[in-house]
């Protein structure tokens, strides 16, 4: 069973959303890692990262995340997340990571803010 | 209640985690685990997993999955050569747990023991209802 993982890019205003759909973990992580490192290089500053789709994330996921928003942070830019219900926000919360970002429950709600 | 481990034997790669997880999801859901209880072994076996996983295991290594049904719980067994004695390999800030820590976090009776031929077992257990 390959897991799958989809990335798509898009920008709304001085946003650049990252819709990821899937599963994220050792396997895809990777492939998350160089896309939101590849959007921060080329000039993205205000970065969300869609999750409401994933159902699964892990340590590794997580790992890519933490990476992505001090990648973010070196180049004077951000990195925010949408996460609705779920296993992904529990993970996020039984880490402490929900202290970290910014977590919104909407893609609209975020690039409102 | 007691019967023989269902027991998946994996390649330690990568790109069976998933594999794994459904495994271990399918088995705790069949025995009546809880929706929650079933997301937090799926975590728990992931992140076991991974511990064994390339680029820390030898070539043509295996992940065993095992789940054996008890009473009231399922005990599960992760057997691979992850230790959880090194550093996790993914950035993390001060504080955040590692891999083991944040599987106790979900099941606090986790334990790590060597078993043979330098490989090490997870076990900890599910309750299979509330």
């Amino acid at each position: 069973m390959r897991i799958q993982l989809d990335l798509s890019a898009r920008t709304d205003g001085p946003w650049t959303i990252l819709d990821v759909v899937g599963e994220v973990d050792l396997y895809t992580a990777p492939t998350l890692r160089e896309k939101l490192v590849a959007m921060i290089d080329e000039g993205s500053t205000r970065v969300l990262v869609n999750l409401a789709e994933v159902g699964f994330m892990d340590s590794s996921g997580l790992g890519v995340l933490v990476g992505g928003l001090k990648h973010a942070k070196e180049r004077g830019g951000d990195l925010a997340l949408v996460c609705v219900d779920g296993p992904v926000l529990k993970v996020l919360t039984i880490t402490g990571l929900d202290k970290v970002f910014a977590i919104h429950d909407s893609v609209e709600s975020a690039t409102r803010s | 209640v007691s019967s023989a481990p269902f027991v998946c034997d994996l390649p330690a790669e990568p790109q069976n985690l998933g594999t794994a997880r459904t495994f271990a999801s399918r088995v705790a859901a069949h025995f009546g685990c809880a929706d929650d209880t079933v997301l937090d072994l799926r975590l728990a076996v992931s992140e076991a997993c991974t511990e064994s996983v390339a680029p820390r295991s030898p070539s043509e290594s295996t992940v065993r999955v095992a789940l054996e049904p008890g009473v009231d719980r399922l005990r599960v067994e992760v057997t691979g050569v992850g230790s959880f004695e090194g550093p996790d390999d993914s950035p993390k800030r001060v504080g955040e747990p590692t891999r083991l820590e944040l599987i106790r976090t979900l099941f606090p009776d986790a334990q790590v023991a060597p078993v043979k031929d330098g490989l090490f077992a997870l076990r900890f257990s599910v309750p299979t209802r509330d």
